[in-house]
């Protein structure tokens, strides 16, 4: 049942000052067909997750150990050549900015069309015809598949990038903030489109957003993640009904709730600077029940109560 | 009548251009059509013989019958300048071609390689563009000609590859630079995450969206190997003495100009200034046309 498993994943990157490690020992599972949320705020280590199961971080990052285990691979191990085979055809992922991530020079129609004579060698007609079939399933009318991307809306462009998803059929689908950069309303209509596509083609995702209530709507699991380590996972009912982390705690308090009068609840204090993380919890610095204990052993990820996970002294017996 | 209304909306469309680059830009292509024109249209025009001695008295002056007078031999200078047009167009047509095939698949693939490979081909470019242009296109050039019974076509592409080298790195650098920039775009990262082979990146995610700055080179590259082209004649390296061919021509008719033969050599550097000028202005233009942060000059 298990699709993708993560092993104590570390991933750093090189920089002037120093290295940063941006991925710390994290390990999760993700199952055929469940969609996983990836919860946390900026510079935790949410993107770079992705961009490292795909094996696609920028040159300054590599993979300092762990293993990523898809469908029975160890994608870490695999070669390059291998990995191209990988990507877009069993692992496939879509991007923040949808008004960036299409090629300006290129009808949206080759964007799918292109991915499909990569991985299935079609002829260019083939392929156009297919692109045409998963475009037209995402909902774009078929007078506009021969538009460039600058024709088209935030919404329709972040729909071509699952139309390409929807016709290369991946197991496991990483969106990276999909929904972020659009209004509540399409945000909706691509949200409903994705779970379509989790429906239909039995697709795994793994969805990435600093957005809680996004997550509440499309996930099976969360994953909540604080400076590079796994802080709670847990099924959404575990994490939103019965939450042990503090750090979930606050994240779930300072959700805005219409009619109460209050000032929004905000979690003191900043994120840790990366390149020196505070030892122990990562997290003590900001969180309200923090000992002693907090400042200067590592909590370790401890199942609560069955597929309930959480690292906080506070939790541990 | 209707070839008068043609040319009353040329001019009205002269006189409505606002914009001092679109003048340049105009004025260019005028004189650049022109150029073309006079290359393909040689026989027609030309009234003699450029290679036929001793079709008026040598050293007549300009007059009716020949327009920009003759030379040392005689020969028409008004016929040998408008002949003179193609060996020109034809080595600037060849060295912007080499350059530009040579240029931009080593800068594209230079700029997204990275690592040793671009550090040693950026090494070696700029070697080659820390050489003054003239004397290194003199040096392949002599090189390359093998003097005695070579072709005229064969000294024209040879002369042309020497301008070529020299223009290499011209295009190297500004297609690596922009490909630096934009291997970084988003969508650069979502072609590599649906497992685009990276040949496949670089021609269909990079390449459109970086050659844009390549195309005011080409012009700036014509009009510089019109120049170099026309300097290397001058100094002997190429073309044979009889070939028409302006640089050829004003190294010959320069010593007349002591006595009083202005002729021989001032048409010929007129049309060298000519064609640099042409190629030059439309590159400046091209330059503000495609500059991104012009809105103003979209139409």
């Amino acid at each position: 049942m298990t699709l993708l498993e993560v092993k104590n994943l570390k991933v750093e990157f090189v920089t002037v000052s120093g290295s940063v490690k941006a991925i710390d020992g994290v390990s999760f599972t993700v199952n055929r067909g469940e969609v996983v949320g990836v919860v946390g705020e900026s510079g935790s280590g949410k993107t770079t997750l992705g961009l490292a199961i795909l094996k696609i971080l920028p040159l300054n990052g590599r993979i300092v150990s762990g293993e990523i285990i898809f469908d029975g691979r160890d994608l870490v191990k695999l070669s390059e050549e291998d990995m191209t085979k990988v990507r877009g055809k069993e692992i496939s992922m879509i991007f923040q900015d949808p008004m960036t991530s299409l090629n300006p020079t290129m009808r949206i129609v080759d964007h799918v069309a292109e991915a499909l004579i990569v991985h299935y060698r079609l002829s260019k007609e083939e392929a156009r015809s297919k692109a045409i079939e998963a475009l037209t399933a995402v909902g774009i009318p078929e007078n506009r598949v021969l538009d460039y991307p600058h024709q088209l809306s935030g919404g329709m462009r972040q729909r071509v990038m699952i139309a390409i998803s929807y016709a290369l059929k991946p197991k496991l689908l990483i969106a990276d903030e999909p929904t972020t950069a659009l209004d509540v309303i399409v945000q909706d209509q691509i949200l409903d489109l994705l779970k379509e596509l989790r429906n239909r083609q039995k697709t795994s995702i793994l969805f990435i957003t600093h957005d809680l209530s996004v997550v509440a709507d499309i996930a099976d699991r969360v994953i909540i993640m604080y400076a590079g380590k796994i802080m709670e996972i847990g099924s959404v009912e575990q994490i939103y009904y019965s939450t042990l982390h503090p750090y979930t705690q606050g994240l779930l308090k300072s959700i805005p709730k219409i009619g109460s009068n209050s000032d929004l609840y905000t979690i003191p204090g900043n994120p840790p600077d990366m390149l020196n993380p505070p030892p122990g919890c990562r997290f003590h610095p900001r969180c309200p029940f923090a000992e002693e204990k907090c400042r200067k052993e590592n909590p370790p990820l401890v199942e609560v109560s069955e597929g309930h996970y959480v690292a906080c002294w506070r939790c541990v017996k | 009548m209707e070839s008068l209304i043609f040319f009353k909306n040329f001019f009205k469309a002269f006189s409505k251009v606002r914009s001092l680059e679109e003048k340049m830009l105009r004025i260019g292509l005028v004189l650049a059509t022109a150029l073309i024109l006079i290359a393909v249209l040689a026989p027609y025009i030309a009234p003699y013989n450029p290679i036929e001695m001793y079709i008026g008295a040598p050293y007549t002056p300009p007059c009716p019958q020949h327009l920009f007078g003759t030379d040392s031999m005689g020969r028409d200078v008004f016929s040998r300048v408008i002949y003179g047009t193609r060996s020109a167009l034809m080595v600037a047509v060849i060295s912007a071609a080499f350059a530009f095939a040579i240029g931009i698949p080593l800068g594209l693939i230079s700029g997204y390689v990275g690592g040793v490979f671009d550090r040693v081909v950026t090494l070696i470019m700029d070697a080659l563009y820390a050489f003054p242009s003239l004397v290194m296109a003199l040096a392949i050039a002599v090189a390359l000609n093998p003097g005695g019974s070579a072709s005229v076509f064969s000294i024209i592409l040879n002369t042309a590859i020497a301008i070529s080298v020299v223009y290499i790195p011209s295009y190297f650098r500004v297609i690596r630079a922009t490909t630096l920039s934009v291997k970084e775009n988003l969508y650069v990262e979502a072609a590599k995450a649906i497992g685009a082979p990276p040949f496949k990146i670089v021609l269909k995610y990079i390449a459109p969206n970086a050659v844009n700055p390549a195309i005011p080179i080409i012009c700036m590259n014509f009009a510089d190997a019109i120049l170099t082209a026309a300097g290397l004649s001058f100094l002997g390296i190429g073309l044979p003495p009889f070939y028409p061919d302006w640089g050829v021509d004003v190294s010959k008719g320069w010593k007349d100009i002591p006595n009083g033969v202005w002729w021989t050599s001032f048409f010929p550097g007129l049309m060298i200034f000519l064609a640099t000028l042409a190629f030059m202005l439309i590159s400046d233009a091209l330059v503000e046309y495609l500059n991104p942060r012009k809105e103003r000059l979209r139409p």
